[in-house]
Order: structure tokens, then C-alpha cells, then sequence
């Protein structure tokens, strides 16, 4: 069974459905979270080079800019995204009994 | 001039670079003084003149691999912080206060990572610093143990030994014990001010600022180094800056020579054969406390080969010329001293080894193979020594 992963890092793949720079990342993890989370390029860039060490993203450049890393999506990520999904709405179905106590 | 803005620095001593708050803080109270960070070096950084404004600087630690990606910084650079200047694996990025540029990290419990890297290196450095100095400081103990003393003859023989020392290779002695002193003073120091913000780190207090300027501690720590650094520079100008002449040059004073003892033949080459590491030229050397010259001179003789090392020194401070000479009997301390008429002070080892103090020159001989003690002592009674001023120092001793 896949272990979980953190808020963190469920973002950083959600944002990368597109293949996206690291400002735009951090910029649509903050739309996607409704302004809820706000990461700071230092967070982000620890989570993106541990993920790529987990062969979770894969970086890319553009416009022949080296410095600018375009990060995508690996298939382990995708799995690992939807896995996640999946478990997440596992949860929140058997917590639906709590609805009552809203 | 650049359209009519004239440009002006200055240049403020640093707090150490790991010192994330502090660093900060600093940088953010000179441009609200209208300067603004323009360089950091190890000691010093340089700021240049602008008006008054309000200021965000952080500070990243590379950590472990002593460079952040590009990437990283592209980063940083996109979110609206522009990388100032960078001293090692020290990086300075600014932004205006106003500007939005987000915080790096959510929590300091992420800053975690380069206060581990940093407290392993300086337990290092420490542990290197504390092992050279025992390879270096075990000379003298070897030297009390092999003759027998007690914790006074080993210091006694520690002090003379560096007294030799000082006053052969000022330059050099003092970066020695400045390096050790620096590194076992301020290392320590470092490491328990790292730990200590590696815990709070550890714990997610928030990174705290100074309430006002205390550079004290880091000016003396780094004026240490500074003059380490000083130091070490002049010992290399000394260590470049030694003469070679031969003997036949002339004016080889106050080499004696060994025509001069009346010993004739021809000269055996030294730099081959047995003494190959030995330069059978005049060596002369100029140190901040004394001049002294190295010679050895060989000669075959119808009696055989004979040959004579010595070193002159010149002790250009009159009152060093005692305690330097205690210091070398102290440090062949098997020397006899004996009384000799025309000469102020000499020991011996034995006849072929021996030391005379004539005014502010100190010389040591060796013989090999023949020469004779008596030789020397003639040659030396006529000999006249004077200071640079043209005076001979008497009862120096």
C-alpha cells in the first residue's frame, strides 16, 4: 500500500498537471487552495528536489534559459496523485457520518 | 560623478555569516540609513550611498554543497528578491519592503538543514585544529621527555623552543598561534551559538533580531583572523624573499668562511652526495625580529673532508637578545656554558657543536669531520659586530 504523502507535495503534483515554471507553481497551489496555502519559493524548492529524487517530477528547461527549470509530471507522480486522490476521498466518505455534527 | 548623483561606500565590519537574524537586521538598519548592501566579504561588507529606505534582506545558507542551485535562486528571483551578493555558501537577497516578495519558509523548522552541516564542519575544524597542534606542540614535549623534567621543564622548553622560533620566523610564529588561537577561541564559539539556533530551529521559534548593534565579539574574532591573515602574508614575502649568494661573492659577512680559519683545499660541492638537501650557498633571510644567514661549507683537506654548517642571526631588538639566547641553550639544552675571552656568551655540546653571542649576533656552528672550537673563537675575537646604527651593544647578556 502507497504511504501517504503530505499536504505539501499533494499540491506540488495537483499543480502539475500542467507542466508549470516554479513561480507559476506557487502561484496556482495558492488559486488551487483558494488562497489557503501559500508556499515560499525556499519550501518549494526543498519539496520539488526531494520529489525528484523520488522520481515523482522531472525537470525540463525552455527558451534555452537554464536557470528557469520547467518541472512535469512523471508517471509515478501521476500514480501517486490519483493513489492519493483516491485515498483521500476513502476518507472522507467514511468520515461522512460526521456530517451531522456540523 | 553619474548624473549628478555622486557615488560614495562604505564599508562595515560583518556579523559572522551564519548568523541569519543578526545579518539580516543589520543590512536592513544601513538602508534605512541610505546605505545599501552592495558586497560581503569575510570581514567587511561594502555598502553604497542612497537615500533612506525601507529594506528586506534574507540570508540562504547553501549548507553541504557550498552553492544553491540556479534553479533556486531563479526562484527566488521570480517571487520578486533579487540575490545581492553571495560570500561562500552565504547567499544576500533583498527586496523592497513593500514589495510582496513572500517569506522563504513557512517555519524555521525548514532552516534545519545547513546548522547540521555547519556544526559537523566546525566539530572538524576543531578536531583537525587540536590534532596539528599536538603534532606541532609534541616537538618540545619529546625533546623534555627523552632528557627527563617535570611540567616546568616542559614549559620552560616549550617557551624556548618558540622563542626560536619567533624570532627565526616571526611572521610565520605568530600566524601559527594566531591560527590555533583563533580556531580553538572562536570555532567553540560558533559551534555552541549553532547549536543553539539549530534547536530553536528544531523547535520553529521564530529567527530573532538584535534590538541593537553588537559587532564587539565578531570585530575581535575577526581582527584575529585578520591578523593571521597578515601575518601569514608576510611570512610568505619572507619565505620568497630570502637571498642566495655565494661565498666567493666577497662580502659574505658575517659568515666565517672556512679560508678564514685557515682551513685550504677545494670546495666539496654539499648539494650532492650526502648533504643534497643542504644549499652550500649563502642563504640569507630576513625576519620581522632578526636577519640570519645559513651556510654549510665543505672542504677537502689533506687531512680529509671537513665541513662547517652555521647560522648567523642578527637580533634587531637588543632586548630580545637574551631571552633568545637562553632560548636556544634551553633548546640544545645538553650545552655546557664556557668562558671565553672576546666573545660575550658561548656554549658548547660539544667541541664540534657550539653557540657564541657577540653583541646582537647569535652564531651557532656545527662542525663535521674536523674544525676546531679555538678556530672560531680567534676569528670571532677580531671580529667587529655592530648594529645598524654603528654601535656595538655590549653586556646584552
Amino acid at each position: 500500500m502507497q504511504q501517504s504523502i503530505s499536504e505539501a507535495m499533494y499540491y506540488i503534483l495537483l499543480s502539475l498537471l500542467q507542466p508549470a515554471y516554479g513561480y507559476e507553481m506557487m502561484k496556482g497551489i495558492k488559486e488551487l487552495s483558494g488562497g489557503r496555502i501559500e508556499m515560499g519559493p525556499g519550501t518549494m524548492y526543498g519539496i520539488i528536489s526531494r520529489m525528484k529524487k523520488d522520481g515523482l517530477i522531472e525537470q525540463g528547461t525552455m527558451n534555452n534559459d537554464d536557470r528557469r527549470k520547467i518541472y512535469l509530471l512523471t508517471e509515478e507522480g501521476k500514480e501517486v496523485l490519483v493513489n492519493e486522490y483516491k485515498r483521500l476521498k476513502l476518507l472522507v466518505k467514511d468520515g461522512e457520518c460526521l456530517e451531522d455534527l456540523l | 560623478m553619474l548624473g549628478g548623483f555622486i557615488m560614495k561606500y562604505t564599508y562595515k565590519f560583518n556579523y559572522d555569516y551564519y548568523l541569519i537574524g543578526e545579518n539580516e537586521w543589520f543590512y536592513e538598519e544601513m538602508a534605512k540609513k541610505g546605505w545599501i548592501l552592495k558586497k560581503r566579504g569575510i570581514f567587511l561588507s561594502k555598502f553604497i550611498r542612497s537615500e533612506p529606505c525601507e529594506m528586506s534582506y534574507r540570508v540562504e545558507l547553501a549548507g553541504k554543497s557550498g552553492k544553491l542551485p540556479k534553479a533556486q535562486i531563479a526562484l527566488y528571483e521570480d517571487c520578486g528578491w533579487e540575490m545581492v551578493t553571495r560570500m561562500g555558501d552565504m547567499y544576500i537577497f533583498g527586496a523592497l519592503k513593500d514589495s510582496g516578495a513572500p517569506e522563504f519558509y513557512g517555519s524555521t523548522m525548514e532552516r534545519t538543514v545547513p546548522y547540521k552541516h555547519l556544526i559537523s564542519s566546525t566539530w572538524k575544524l576543531i578536531l583537525i585544529d587540536i590534532v596539528n597542534m599536538l603534532i606541532v606542540f609534541v616537538f618540545p614535549f619529546i625533546n623534555v621527555f627523552r632528557r627527563g623534567g617535570g611540567i616546568g621543564a616542559i614549559l620552560g622548553n616549550m617557551g624556548a623552543y618558540y622563542t626560536v622560533d619567533l624570532v627565526k620566523s616571526t611572521a610565520l610564529t605568530l600566524t601559527l598561534f594566531l591560527s590555533y588561537g583563533f580556531i580553538l577561541l572562536v570555532m567553540p564559539i560558533r559551534l555552541y551559538k549553532a547549536v543553539k539556533l539549530f534547536r530553536s530551529f528544531k523547535n520553529g521559534e521564530e529567527i530573532k533580531r538584535p534590538k541593537k548593534k553588537n559587532l564587539g565579539k565578531n570585530i575581535m574574532m575577526n581582527g584575529v583572523l585578520l591578523l593571521a591573515v597578515v601575518f601569514f602574508l608576510l611570512s610568505i614575502v619572507q619565505f620568497f624573499n630570502k637571498s642566495k649568494y655565494e661565498l666567493t661573492d666577497g662580502n659574505h659577512k658575517p659568515i666565517i668562511s672556512l679560508a678564514e680559519l685557515n682551513i685550504e683545499g677545494e670546495s666539496t660541492p654539499v648539494r650532492e652526495g650526502e648533504y643534497s638537501f643542504i644549499d652550500d650557498r649563502i642563504v640569507e633571510e630576513r625576519a620581522l625580529l632578526s636577519t640570519f644567514w645559513e651556510l654549510t661549507e665543505s672542504k677537502m683537506t689533506d687531512d680529509g673532508e671537513v665541513c662547517l654548517y652555521q647560522t648567523v642571526y642578527y637580533v634587531k631588538n637588543k632586548n630580545l637578545v637574551k631571552p633568545f639566547v637562553e632560548a636556544l641553550k634551553n633548546d640544545y639544552s645538553y650545552c655546557e656554558e664556557i668562558q671565553v675571552q672576546g666573545v660575550d656568551k658561548a656554549f658548547a655540546l660539544n667541541e664540534e657543536k657550539f653557540c657564541i653571542v657577540k653583541g646582537q649576533y647569535v652564531y651557532w656552528f656545527k662542525f663535521w669531520r674536523g674544525g676546531d672550537f679555538i678556530d672560531i673563537v680567534e676569528v670571532l675575537e677580531k671580529t667587529e659586530v655592530f648594529t645598524d646604527n654603528g654601535e656595538y651593544v655590549e653586556d646584552l647578556l
